[in-house]
């Protein structure tokens, strides 16, 4: 388990991480969500120790990563694909993990088909890697000393429709044998179909987080009647608070089963009656971090 | 597949030892292109001088130890020049994101960096005293004089200056944490500076004092040359020398070293401990 408690960082002015909490339980995958810059690599590298809290602190299995005696055997880490020595191979790389971590070099063979990384690939200089075949490799290295708790920064950036499948199934496969996961992204649809746990990000503070039906789960129903003033009324008669769009489109945060009743004890002809548009968290995503989204707000001033 | 991805339960792991730490240091001087092409480079340099020196130098001079005296230039240059990239080449390529996750402990890092710069130096001296073995049975083949004699002092202090020589690599890599910077100001102390030293000293006449024992390079060649009796000329100005012990020559060394090789040093690990890996 991670648990990151009141995590702070500034870099003079500009605060990177503000007073954060949060949590990736073990046997679940964490999303660790939010737009560019919002703090999510800064956060993970203060939690491989790589960068210094203001104040907070970070513990994995309750301790500091900087008082664990061999971390690569019980955390896996990939905070960059692109952080590789371009003038060394893929093995070579894998092999320079297995001697630091005491590993047998059998294992770098059976990490490079773990991945997918064919022979003649392995043996290619990873400076002429594709960013996909630099993430399978980055984690790969990860996985290599067989920890219990993984640690990935945009790890499916790069990785085709077929990658971040096999990445889920991986991963999945991962915590389901009791491991801790927690992965960041600035894409909501990579996260989605990965993660258990939610938790978003924007300008440095957590602004939801949570398990992902809940949060998917947004509450009330939509509807739409022949008679809009009749409906209007027959709404209103029953206690169901709504507002009505410019179309006719009535929004209420009661459930479809209450307007549904309203409307039939008035004899009112729905000719809609739904669930909230199926968006769902990728608007939560916009709305949460509209605030953040550069493009947005240049957008608006233009 | 299964097996490969199950979470690990071990409950507490072991740290990982130096010797690992110095094999995985080691092995990144040479498993890099750029690292093999500098051996290559420096050795086909140092082959070269080899050669030249068979042709120019008289048969009779041709000995042991001249072959061995030779290749101290071109090792001078070459051990600083992987001694810097120990360290910056891991910045230029940011690997030492994983080098730090792997051991947050980033002294152990660095003290592995300076083992295995310093045992690529005895091993390029070993190379380089079977290096003139070679070419001296070479050269008596072509019936030059071939003596072995070597003194001991000589080859001792060959090999400090080369340990020298790679540590301030080392340090200028760890101050300075990117390649061209580091090379560049090592050859400003290296060939720069004395030329600067002697044009002050000309002008100047402390300045010459200052510089026997604050230039890097002075200091070095003044104790591979030996001890100077008074009024002798100084083998590096040319001049009367007011002569030079051991003693002397030793502390003059000393000086020069702890500030452009201890210092470094010092200052680039107190840099890498605190500052952010990004």
């Amino acid at each position: 388990m991670i648990k990151v408690e009141r995590l702070k960082k500034s870099y003079g002015r500009f605060t990177a991480v503000d007073d954060i909490s949060f949590e990736a339980r073990q046997g679940a995958v964490t999303g660790f969500l939010g737009p560019n810059g919002a703090g999510k690599s800064t956060t993970m590298r203060i939690m491989t120790g790589l960068t210094l809290a203001d104040s907070g602190s970070v513990t994995i299995d309750g301790r500091d990563y900087r008082d664990i005696a061999n971390p690569g055997r019980e955390i896996g880490v990939l905070l960059d694909a692109s952080a590789q020595h371009g003038g060394r191979t893929g093995k070579e790389v894998l092999t320079l993990t297995a001697i630091t971590l005491g590993l047998s070099r059998t294992r770098v063979e059976e990490m490079l088909e773990l991945v997918g990384l064919s022979g003649t690939e392995a043996k290619r200089r990873v400076r002429n890697y594709s960013l996909g075949m630099r993430q399978r490799l980055g984690l790969a290295q990860a996985l290599m000393g067989e920890p219990r708790v993984l640690i990935l920064d945009e790890p499916a950036n790069g990785l085709d429709p077929a990658g971040i499948h096999w990445m889920r199934n991986l991963l999945d496969h991962f915590a389901a044998q009791g491991g801790t996961v927690l992965l960041s992204s600035h894409l909501l649809n990579e996260v989605e179909h990965i993660a258990d746990d939610l938790v978003m990000i924007g300008n440095g503070k957590i602004v939801a987080q949570g398990a992902k039906e809940d949060l998917l789960n947004v509450p009330g129903c939509i509807a739409r009647g022949l008679d809009q003033a009749a409906l209007a009324a027959a709404l209103a008669a029953a206690g169901v608070e709504y507002s009505v769009s410019a179309d006719g489109l009535f929004q209420t945060e009661q459930g479809t089963e209450a307007v549904g009743r309203a409307a039939a004890a008035h004899g009112v002809v729905l000719t809609e009656l739904r669930a909230p548009d199926g968006a769902g968290l990728e608007n939560m995503f916009l709305q949460l971090t509209a605030n953040d989204q550069r493009d947005l707000v240049e957008g608006a001033q233009a | 597949m299964s097996i490969t991805t199950q979470p690990g339960s071990r409950a507490a792991s072991k740290a990982v030892p130096f010797s690992r730490l110095l094999h995985v240091e080691l092995r990144k001087l040479f498993d890099t292109r750029s690292g093999r092409w500098l051996i290559i480079i420096a050795a086909a340099i140092t082959v070269l001088a080899l050669i030249i020196t068979l042709i120019v130098v008289d048969a009779e001079a041709q000995n042991f130890r001249l072959f061995f005296e030779v290749m101290g230039s071109p090792i001078s240059l070459f051990l600083p020049v992987l001694g810097i990239l120990t360290v910056t080449s891991e910045w230029s390529q940011r690997t030492m994101l994983v080098t730090f996750t792997h051991e947050p402990r980033r002294g152990r890092i660095i003290l592995a960096k300076i083992a295995a710069a310093l045992v690529a130096a005895v091993g390029t001296v070993i190379g380089a005293l079977a290096l003139a073995a070679l070419v001296n049975v070479v050269a008596m083949l072509f019936g030059a004089d071939g003596e072995w004699t070597i003194e001991a002092s000589y080859l001792g202090i060959w090999t400090v200056t080369a340990l020298s020589n790679v540590l301030l690599g080392v340090g200028f890599g760890m101050l300075l944490l990117n390649t061209p910077a580091a090379v560049v100001i090592f050859f400003v102390v290296m060939f720069v500076l004395p030329s600067a030293w002697g044009a002050l000293g000309f002008f100047w006449n402390p300045g010459q004092t200052i510089a026997s024992w604050v230039d890097y390079s002075w200091t070095t060649g003044s104790l591979v040359s030996g001890p100077v009796a008074a009024g002798d000329l100084n083998p590096m100005t040319g001049e009367p020398s007011e002569g030079a012990t051991w003693a002397k020559l030793w502390a003059q060394y000393g000086v020069s070293n702890a500030i452009w090789v201890g210092l470094p040093l010092l200052i680039g690990t107190l840099r890498i401990s605190r500052s952010e890996v990004k």
